[in-house]
């Protein structure tokens, strides 16, 4: 199970944004004016995410204990009804990484128009619409129902495995017929685009990426999806780590979710099946498969326990990736991770979560751990 | 004992139509504006289209996404609202809201402190509704908004 990467120069390690009194001073002066402008328009809302918390896993056959306090991001959220069908929405992101230092980035930014529920058109910079998880939960974790985002979708900027967020063109429509059908169509620049606004423009990569999902919501909150996305990757194309594809390739990623998230009805489910595959010219094909389960009941309107399970498999010797994650100089190895879960909802803006976790990473073995998080949205 | 007894039962005689007359059964009115072509809601109808729920989420006719309208702060229209007719605590609610505004860029309720700063939204915004307390509707307000449902403990 442990991958083997393809030896292959690496060009420049991480292209990520080094932090800059200046880049401070726009993201504090895009704060107040945000801060501002919605309190000045009641169609215009503006929301911050924070969630700091604290781990300490063991690991007895590494010899190994490791307390660790989670800073977390701050995350700046604005939305904008700017007129009946036209919507705006803003995500920015702040926050600290051990290896590449403070960071900005800009999650989404995107303008929404609401044709009719059949068909909605947003363009700008989103999450892709791959399963349930990745479309729902992100950065504001107040409103995610466990502590950790999965690690098949960690945000490829942060050395994730495939695209979770993209820029481009998406249609969409919601609750056509009795079945209630939903569909995405999104038309992106995906992985391999180079330079954008700074490179040369002839350069800029020929091949855009194309993502659909489709799905049915039977009843309110009960989802069944599948998704598909299609990315050629030319030789040339450079990687969300920076360096090269091995050599011309296709890559391909199927999603099937099931989802039970509603308001009014005590359990709460979500089971997702990933498999992203590397299809080379001359290499054989290799695939990462993620799966991710989460069952939660709420026994009170503020206590739910629940149960996350996640499991990663890495392909034996994909050339993909580096034989590091230059975002977290740690190899690459499937894994499988099992957590019982308690979140108390003090109230709408404060959520504490704590788990009981059992991780077993190849190469290192198991580790137990206590995570505790302290999500709050203001 | 029996003077004791004589007593309590005639101060709660006293006490229980005093009461009333402090404390007059409030009506709720859900109002939409005049452009709105629907007349009539009942209270689980109504529910779904102030919580945007399904295919409730827009105004089929008016082909606009539904605006919500709350009351800012703690009120006794507030209180009844949301046991009524959401049934949910307000805390739910807001993180129902927070959740649909995160995934899907929609806006939570606009917030208003008073009936009149909300008949006046909604007499403005074709694709509003809101709930007000029905003492404070004039007879002017009438031609600008639609009662479409009343609600009352």
């Amino acid at each position: 199970m442990v991958n083997i990467a393809f030896n292959y120069p690496q060009t420049t390690m991480n292209p990520t944004k080094r932090f800059t009194w200046a880049r401070a001073f726009f993201a504090f002066t895009l704060v107040l004016l945000a801060a501002a402008h919605a309190i000045a328009q009641p169609n215009t809302n503006l929301k911050f995410y924070a969630h700091p918390g604290f781990d300490f896993y063991n690991n007895s056959s590494q010899n190994s204990s490791s307390p660790y306090f989670r800073g977390g991001p701050l995350v700046v959220f604005l939305t904008s009804q700017i007129s009946d069908k036209v919507s705006v929405a803003g995500e920015l992101n702040m926050h600290y990484m051990a290896t590449t230092g403070a960071e900005i980035e800009l999650e989404r930014m995107y303008i929404k128009y609401d044709w009719k529920s059949h068909l909605h058109v947003s363009v700008g910079r989103m999450y892709s619409p791959i399963g349930f998880w990745n479309v729902n939960y992100n950065f504001g974790l107040v409103l995610q129902p466990n502590i950790s985002r999965p690690r098949i979708l960690n945000p490829t900027h942060d050395g994730g495995f495939i695209q979770t967020r993209d820029t481009g063109l998406q249609l969409g429509g919601d609750n056509i017929g009795k079945a209630g059908f939903f569909y995405r169509l999104f038309f992106a620049n995906g992985i391999g685009r180079n330079g954008g606004l700074l490179g040369t423009p002839y350069q800029l990569g020929s091949q855009l990426s194309y993502t659909a999902q489709l799905g049915i919501e039977p009843s309110e909150g009960l989802k069944f999806s599948v998704s598909g996305v299609i990315n050629d990757l030319p030789n040339g194309s450079i990687t969300q780590f920076d360096v090269p594809v091995p050599e011309s390739m296709r890559n391909t990623l199927m999603t099937a979710s099931i989802a039970h998230m509603n308001v009014d009805k005590k359990l709460e489910l979500i089971a997702e099946f990933y498999a992203n595959t590397h299809s080379y010219q001359t290499i054989n094909e290799k695939t990462l498969t993620g799966s991710i389960v989460y069952v939660g009941y709420k026994t009170s309107t503020k206590v739910v326990p629940y149960f996350f399970a996640e499991f990663l498999n890495f392909a034996n010797g994909d050339p993909y990736y580096p034989l590091l994650n230059p975002y977290t100089n740690q190899q690459y190895v499937s894994s499988a991770e099992y957590n019982l879960g308690l979140r108390f909802r003090f109230n709408s803006n404060l959520v504490f979560k704590t788990e009981l976790a059992a991780l077993n990473q190849d190469v290192f073995g198991w580790s137990a751990g206590l995570k505790t998080q302290l999500a709050v949205g203001f | 004992m029996n003077k004791i007894l004589f007593f309590i039962a005639f101060a709660i005689s006293i006490a229980a139509p005093l009461q009333s007359i402090e404390k007059p059964g409030v009506e709720l009115a859900i109002i939409v504006n005049k452009d709105n072509t629907l007349d009539k809601l009942s209270i689980t109808e109504a529910r779904l289209y102030w919580m945007r729920r399904g295919a409730q989420k827009n105004w089929a006719s008016l082909k606009t996404i539904v605006l919500p309208v709350d009351r800012k702060g703690a009120s006794m229209e507030k209180a009844m609202f949301y046991k009524l007719v959401v049934k949910l605590s307000e805390s739910e609610t807001d993180s129902y809201f927070a959740a649909k505004q995160y995934q899907s860029a929609e806006n939570p309720p606009v917030k208003f402190a008073s009936d009149r700063e909300i008949i006046q939204y909604v007499a403005d915004n074709k694709a509003a509704i809101g709930y007000v307390n029905i003492a404070s509707l004039k007879e002017e307000d009438r031609s600008q908004v639609k009662v479409v449902c009343v609600v009352a403990e």
